[in-house]
């Protein structure tokens, strides 16, 4: 009895870490100007510079064309 | 803050700015030895002389025209913001070119102190830079740094600090003559400018209709905004003046604008600011390295062996510290598991966490020597001598070059990544060139597929582990470009744009450095695995434990149970229970048997599991390429986040496995594995290669583009990654590979 309640308290936990975690990059999709928080939390040297800041410019996404 | 000074750095790619920056802040951003590191503007604080400072590290640009993003956020930044005093970084070596960005300074009229970095480059080069005479000639503070070290770092914020603290200075523009039909033309637009109050709430109105005539994309669309009819008038005059100038001079008005600033910058270094000491015609010992390096015929041997070298090391120093690491998992595994009881949480700690994030771990060792690799390559400068030399090859393709470096940053050298890879289109000015990139540079081998390639090589093709991750490199290269190609000549049709690349001297890179460098992207894959990875891991693992088996069949395994111990002497059964190896051959033979009832149990409870119905559900067609419904669930996993198939992979090849003679590890037992075999893995690793960016990757295309791209770039990339592994597989299969 004691296993499933401390794993359904573990599951639950690693539940809303990584909701949480795609709630806000899901956010930062929609507002260009809101950060990823570095959230790419990349394995591959994702460098801290080369991740968006907070006051990200919005000119990102002004001259792309749309997808046909 | 009310003593808070804010202070901007800014100058050109690969002046410096970032190293200065973290000079003065105690940060630690990525410094990189190519242009392009900083492609957003980003703050640090720090204190001098009981001075409270804001310092904002603002993108290179070669000028302040909205040709490309980076130019719009520093410009924006500065009429925005209004710092007090912008430190521009000027690279001493480089003077006359870095000075056309000062020039722009200058007409926008910020205070401004120029960091003449580099000098000791300079020196090296037999360039004395003088400059106090500099200083008198610009009218601003000029002082000497090395960024590097520090030196000179206090004085030049002593005298920025004077530069904000004097309101004379505040916003004073330079006045650059540009001929006498530019002049007269600007005069008339001043006071079209002035008069009707058309943005100067935001400009300076001379630098308002420089910008006109420059035809810049931003400051027109604003003034259409702002005031349509005034904007129109401008419009016209400046069209008028640019067909009079095309039809007599064959010239555009931007060029004239540029030929002029250079004109004034030379006028500046003749007046005794620049000396050589040196024949200005020798050869730099960079530019001797890069007659070599950079040859048409030469260069891309030498690449492609470095790049060859850099994985051959790679593999053959991880190899012993991998195997030690893994061994020392399994170990721990199984000193959990025997010490823990029986049950869902030891489930979860030994398949979930340590089979599944640990498998992960278990890479660090091979992802710390690509990385030390990969940081020699760019903190000596060898990185934008590949993009230079890709650059030739781009362009054949469609694509700019700028595009490389995104590229490369994306794992063009397996272990970027692909979100700053993403961001680092932003440098391209072309809309269309930009998507292009944007929608290939998934396709390279980032830092995240890295441990499923190690794991996939090393288990079936470990007698050449270098030349199959370099064969694999060459081919991301090849479907990435050749994808580029599709794109630009259908959906992303048009005319290529020109391009010059700068190529920074070559550094001698410190070891320091490297540790950090290496350290900094090795601690991230850690944390990476220790948070994220973990937790995606755990939340599989309960996937593929629930809803777990009926009553009805776990009455029927223990049905079986008994029937088998039926057959054994009470003594044998005893001697079997609460041991873990069994001592006679009665009692060997009675805990094998059951044992693989265990194992029938585990693997129907594992079919049963949700992420179980899932993959079998997909086996009806992914059974083409050859990946059963485990392999299903590892791939999507990898959809949050490509290490996660390594993960998943080891927690299903553990579900089951509660109790072992031996610690296999995850490369093993895939081998072991009657499911897999040469031809599997190799459609495995080009699906894994090929197929959907990860979530955050489609983020980042979605904010810099639209969903519409990013799922389409889901879309594609699956289906094409399905195909191509189909294709493997079938013609392994026929071959007899499979």
């Amino acid at each position: 009895m004691w296993d499933s309640i401390v794993v359904a308290g573990i599951v639950g936990i690693c539940a809303f870490f990584i909701g949480r975690k795609l709630y806000r990059q899901l956010k930062a999709a929609a507002n260009p100007a809101a950060s990823l928080e570095c959230g790419c939390g990349c394995s591959g040297g994702c460098s801290v510079s080369a991740c968006p800041d907070r006051k990200a410019a919005e000119g990102g996404k002004a001259n792309l064309p749309t997808a046909s | 803050m009310k003593d808070q000074i804010t202070m901007a750095l800014a100058g050109n790619p690969n002046a410096g700015k970032t190293t200065l920056f973290n000079q003065l802040t105690g940060a630690r951003q990525h410094v990189g030895n190519y242009p392009g590191i900083t492609v957003d503007h980003k703050e640090g604080r720090f204190s001098h002389t009981g001075r409270e400072i804001s310092l904002t590290d603002l993108p290179g640009t070669y000028s302040l025209t909205a040709y490309s993003v980076e130019e719009l956020v520093a410009r924006d930044y500065l009429v925005n913001a209004k710092p007090q005093v912008v430190i521009n970084i000027v690279d001493a070596s480089n003077l006359e070119r870095n000075l056309y960005l000062t020039c722009q300074f200058l007409e926008l009229g910020v205070p401004m102190v120029i960091a003449l970095n580099m000098i000791d480059v300079a020196k090296d080069r037999g360039i004395e830079v003088k400059a106090d005479r500099l200083a008198t000639l610009l009218g601003i503070p000029v002082v000497p740094i090395i960024a590097r070290t520090g030196l000179g770092k206090n004085r030049l914020i002593d005298e920025a600090i004077a530069v904000a603290s004097d309101s004379r200075r505040n916003w004073q523009p330079l006045d650059i003559s540009y001929g006498d039909d530019l002049d007269e033309t600007i005069m008339s637009l001043m006071t079209e400018i002035d008069q009707k109050g058309f943005l100067t709430d935001i400009y300076p109105s001379r630098f308002t209709a420089i910008k006109y005539l420059e035809n810049d994309d931003q400051i027109m669309a604003r003034g259409r905004t702002a005031k349509p009819a005034v904007a129109e008038t401008i419009e016209s005059l400046v069209s008028q003046v640019s067909g009079h100038l095309v039809k007599t001079m064959d010239v555009f008005p931007e060029a004239i604008i540029a030929d002029h600033r250079y004109g004034f910058i030379k006028s500046i270094i003749r007046q005794g600011v620049l000396t050589h000491k040196f024949d200005t015609d020798r050869l730099y010992a960079s530019d001797r390295i890069d007659k070599i390096v950079t040859n048409r015929l030469l260069g891309p041997i030498i690449m492609l062996t470095v790049l060859f070298g850099v994985y051959k090391l790679t593999f053959s120093w991880s190899e012993l510290p991998v195997s030690w690491l893994g061994s020392f998992i399994s170990w721990f595994g199984d000193v959990v598991s025997h010490n823990l009881p029986d049950g869902l949480f030891k489930s979860m700690i030994t398949s979930g966490i340590i089979h599944g994030a640990g498998g992960v771990l278990g890479f660090v060792p091979l992802i710390m020597f690509m990385f030390f690799g990969i940081a020699i390559l760019e903190d000596s400068g060898y990185l934008a001598r590949v993009a230079f030399m890709m650059d030739r090859i781009f362009r054949i393709f469609g694509l700019h070059g700028s595009s490389v470096m995104p590229f490369i940053i994306s794992g063009g050298i397996a272990g970027g990544c692909a979100v700053p890879g993403v961001l680092a289109t932003r440098t391209l000015r072309s809309p269309k060139e930009r998507l292009a990139t944007l929608l290939t540079v998934p396709f390279m081998n980032c830092g995240a597929k890295l441990p499923v390639l190690a794991l996939l090589i090393g288990a079936f093709f470990s007698e050449n582990k270098a030349r199959y991750m370099f064969f694999f490199t060459v081919l991301t290269w090849v479907v990435a470009l050749l994808s580029a190609k599709f794109f630009r000549s259908t959906v992303l049709r048009g005319e290529p744009t020109p391009f010059v690349m700068e190529l920074p001297p070559y550094r001698f890179p410190t070891l320091q450095g490297l540790l950090i460098h290496t350290w900094e992207r090795t601690w991230q894959y850690i944390k990476k695995a220790g948070s994220v990875i973990l937790g995606i891991s755990v939340l599989i693992w309960a996937m593929m434990t629930f809803p777990g088996l009926s009553p009805d069949r776990i009455a029927a395994f223990d049905q079986q149970r008994k029937a088998v111990k039926a057959g054994f002497p009470a003594d044998i059964i005893s001697e079997t229970e609460g041991k873990k190896t069994a001592g006679s051959e009665q009692a060997a033979r009675l805990a094998e048997q059951l044992s693989i009832i265990d194992g029938d149990q585990a693997e129907e409870a594992l079919r049963n599991s949700a992420a179980g119905r899932l993959g079998i559900a997909f086996e009806s067609v992914s059974r083409y390429a050859g990946f059963d419904w485990r392999t299903n669930i590892a791939l999507i996993g990898g959809f949050a986040a490509k290490e996660v198939i390594v993960s998943t992979l080891g927690t299903a090849y553990s579900m089951g496995k509660v109790d072992s003679k031996e610690s296999a590890s995850l490369g093993q037992r895939l081998r072991q594995d009657p499911h897999w075999n040469k031809g599997v893995a190799l459609a495995a690793l080009l699906f894994i290669m090929f197929y959907s960016p990860c979530f955050i990757t489609i983020i980042c295309i979605a904010r810099e583009a639209s969903w519409k791209w990013a799922f389409f770039s889901m879309v594609f990339n699956t289906v094409f990654a399905f195909v191509m592994a189909v294709g493997v597989y079938q013609i392994g299969r026929l071959s007899g590979l499979g």
